[in-house]
């Protein structure tokens, strides 16, 4: 007998409902469950440029005049908004662009904080929250997908290598089938997912067989999660989607646009997998923790930064794909005012385009010290409004550990109504 | 459950096979039919009745959408990588409350749009990596609530997609050569700059770096003498302060002292020996008062000098700390300048090649 408790209550409830859970089961409840159920609401892809270790807000898209602020602001596509001079690219793409300047999240420290901004929770004691991928890939993806719903791709490190501990994206209690798909290297995709051959595929079916027999006899959550990764990985390799992962595929020109630098080619191959119909990629390049001054680094993460950001929202533009796709810039929070040294939870931006929000708006306002002037964004609000942006339903409960219902995110949250269309 | 399953699979299967072969009579036999060809009926979105058909890179064939009138409310239909062609967009046509369409790098042509004219509502049309072409256009201008058209990689000329765009307000038709050089040209301004601003700040680092390095021994002997200097002023005016502090002191006492006398001769006022005290006692609380002046005077001006020297060598300090990290400064300017150098120059090849009429960004 499965466990319900890895399941979400609604998968549990059509799981029973078909008769999978159960030995006895009523014929024509299935098929009615099939015919006549109208599926959930189609979500919206959702790529997140994660800067680990805190993107200097100030030094990008919230700069100050002088004294108080190092760049300099530039004006944008968008009359009366300014974004440091740095990012012109990014800033001819503002109309399609929000720029939410008042996170204020209440966690200075990198691992707490990485731990809030990916699962909406504080961390607590015996219980792991699932991150918002993984979320996303068990409330958006089709449950026949050949695709892996979450992909998380290592876009590297740049100039420094601090930001503490590094998040590692977990399902938690939503079960190991959403966890994520790693790629390691954007420019050699999976290893080893090539397409199969008549030699391998009599090998496939043995190891499918022999797992089948296995899950039968110790239907344990671990041992379904584990039949259920390897199927998606040979759907993977058998499907000619699995091309998707090949930048090879793409041509000289586009792969110039987004520019040499391996986050510009993360970005094209999170274009890739939207295309491919993966729900959620999460792209994420280390190294943002500017102690001793952003000013340097910034300007020189700059080029590449801003290309290829540029370079995706035009790309997803072009190909008709940015309304239903949410590209989230963002770390696990800001840098004080001035120079960037250090930490700040108070005052800080994130960047969101497309996704059929309503962009080429500022939603908060901060002084020239930094500080929130108006409408502070607190973490609830923040994730409560990235699930209604992708159409996750947020009244949704999973089974957490011991039957306790678990939210999907903090109800009491104030959704930021200005950018939902 | 060993027993129960095949028999259950087989009932299914067998359901399903039977749709399959006649045409779908009902909107559960529609629904069916189409998660059948790998495509999936969906709500919009929570608490709307509204419908998506996604058929996304499914085995779709034109007779096939000959189905879709059956169901309720669809205002999304997503045909993207499929067979469909121009047959099937009369099926389309027939769908009133549709607002977005998807035809992705489907086989429609320029004829086939001339069905979609009746679509009032249509919002969002996606003829990306299509082989429609300017004639194909026309056909849709009698669409007035067309927001947005995707021509990308079709054979949409710049001057087909601008002429187009002007007979419909508010039409945004992506790609807009026009709207990509303007955008370029600003991004470039901006990028040119942050170079120029970058090298002023460079300039003025190296100016800076070059005055102040070779100072860097003088200033800091100069900061220290400054500091010395500064230390023996203020332990003058701590010690003109301890003068006058004692003065002060004393003059206090002898004025509490008076303020006694005064009282218990109110109280006594004919006790004459109480009266001489207390005019003696007068006369020293004055005294004492006029000693204190001058040193509070010596003391103030004590204190005014020692700030002025603290003051004096913290600005030598600090342009000694300024000397010590000219060097480092220049240096890190010069890394941002060298950042922004890389940055016009690809804001200035962005813009080079759109003005050759070679488009930056699709497919070649």
């Amino acid at each position: 007998m499965i466990h319900p408790n890895y399941l979400p209550r609604r998968d549990f409830l059509k799981l029973a409902a078909v008769g999978a859970l159960s030995s006895f089961s009523i014929p024509w409840f299935g098929s009615l469950a099939q015919t006549a159920e109208v599926r959930r609401p189609r979500g919206k892809s959702c790529i997140l440029l994660w800067t680990d270790g805190g993107l200097s807000q100030q030094h990008s898209f919230d700069p100050k005049p002088a004294p108080f602020g190092e760049f300099r602001p530039a004006p944008t596509s968008v009359p009366g908004i300014h974004i440091a001079e740095q990012f012109p690219q990014i800033a001819q793409c503002m109309e399609d662009i929000v720029l939410l300047r008042t996170m204020n999240t209440g966690e200075g420290q990198h691992y707490d904080a990485k731990y809030n901004l990916h699962t909406g929770f504080r961390r607590v004691i015996g219980l792991e929250h699932p991150c918002i991928g993984s979320i996303a890939a068990s409330q958006l993806v089709p449950p026949d997908s050949h695709m892996p719903g979450y992909v998380t791709i290592d876009a590297g490190w740049d100039l420094r290598l601090d930001g503490g501990r590094q998040y590692r994206p977990v399902p938690g209690y939503l079960g190991a089938r959403y966890a994520p798909l790693a790629v390691t290297d954007p420019s050699s995709g999976v290893e080893n997912l090539r397409q199969v051959d008549e030699s391998q595929r009599a090998g496939l079916d043995l190891l499918h067989r022999s797992e089948e027999r296995f899950a039968r006899e110790y239907p344990l959550p671990q041992v379904l999660a584990h039949q259920s990764a390897t199927a998606r990985s040979v759907r993977l390799m058998q499907s000619p989607r699995g091309r998707a992962f090949h930048l090879e595929h793409e041509s000289a020109n586009t792969r110039e646009m987004y520019g040499p630098h391996r986050f510009g080619q993360s970005c094209l191959l999170a274009r890739r997998l939207v295309e491919a119909g993966v729900s959620f990629i999460e792209i994420n390049h280390r190294g943002w923790d500017d102690h001793g001054g952003a000013a340097t680094n910034m300007a020189l993460r700059a080029p590449w930064f801003d290309r290829g950001i540029a370079a995706l929202i035009r790309d997803l533009k072009e190909r008709g794909m940015l309304e239903d796709t949410l590209v989230v810039c963002m770390g696990e929070f800001g840098r004080d005012a001035g120079s960037g040294d250090n930490h700040n939870s108070g005052g800080w931006t994130t960047l969101w385009a497309g996704g059929g929000l309503k962009t080429g708006q500022v939603i908060g306002r901060t002084g020239d010290r930094g500080q929130i002037v108006d409408r502070p964004i607190l973490l609830g609000d923040y994730l409560t409004t990235l699930c209604m942006a992708l159409g996750i339903n947020t009244h949704v409960e999973f089974d957490g550990p011991g039957n306790r219902p678990m939210p999907i995110v903090e109800p009491n949250a104030n959704p930021i109504r200005e950018v939902l269309a | 459950m060993k027993s129960v399953t095949p028999v259950l699979m087989f009932l299914l299967v067998a359901t399903t096979e039977l749709i399959a072969q006649s045409p779908a009579k009902h909107t559960d036999d529609a629904i069916a039919r189409i998660e059948k060809l790998g495509g999936a009926v969906r709500k919009i979105s929570q608490g709307s009745d509204a419908l998506e058909v996604d058929l996304q890179g499914s085995t779709v064939t034109d007779a096939d959408l000959k189905d879709l009138v059956l169901l309720k409310n669809v205002q999304v239909i997503r045909l993207k990588e499929t067979k469909i062609g121009d047959a099937g967009l009369e099926y389309v046509s027939k769908i009133a409350t549709l607002k977005r369409l998807f035809l992705d790098k489907t086989a429609v042509t320029d004829a086939g749009l001339s069905r979609l004219g009746g679509l009032k509502n249509l919002e969002f049309l996606s003829l990306y990596g299509t082989a429609v072409g300017d004639a194909g256009l026309e056909h849709l201008k009698k669409i007035a609530s067309l927001k947005t058209v995707i021509v990308t990689e079709s054979k949409v000329t710049a001057n087909g997609a601008d002429a187009f765009r002007k007979t419909i307000p508010k039409l945004q038709v992506i790609p807009n050569l026009a709207q990509d050089s303007k955008q370029a040209v600003a991004a470039w301004k901006t990028a040119k700059a942050a170079l120029e601003n970058a090298k002023a700040e460079l300039d003025a680092a190296k100016k800076e770096d070059a005055e102040l390095t070779p100072k860097i021994a003088k200033l800091k002997a100069e900061a220290e003498e400054a500091n010395k200097k500064s230390a023996e002023v203020k332990k003058k005016a701590d010690d003109a302060r301890k003068v006058f502090e004692e003065a002060n002191k004393k003059a206090n006492e002898f004025k509490k002292g008076t303020e006694e006398l005064k009282k218990q001769l109110l109280k006594n006022p004919s006790d004459a020996k109480l009266k001489e005290y207390f005019e003696k006692q007068s006369a020293r609380m004055e005294t004492a008062a006029k000693e204190a002046l001058p040193l509070k005077r010596t003391f103030e001006e004590a204190q005014a000098a020692a700030l002025a020297s603290m003051a004096q060598a913290k600005e030598l300090g600090q342009m000694a700390g300024r000397a010590g990290q000219a060097k480092k400064r220049a240096e890190e300017t010069q890394k941002r300048f060298e950042a922004m150098r890389l940055l016009e120059e690809y804001n200035r090849a962005v813009l080079e090649k759109l003005e050759k009429g070679t488009k930056f960004s699709g497919d070649s």
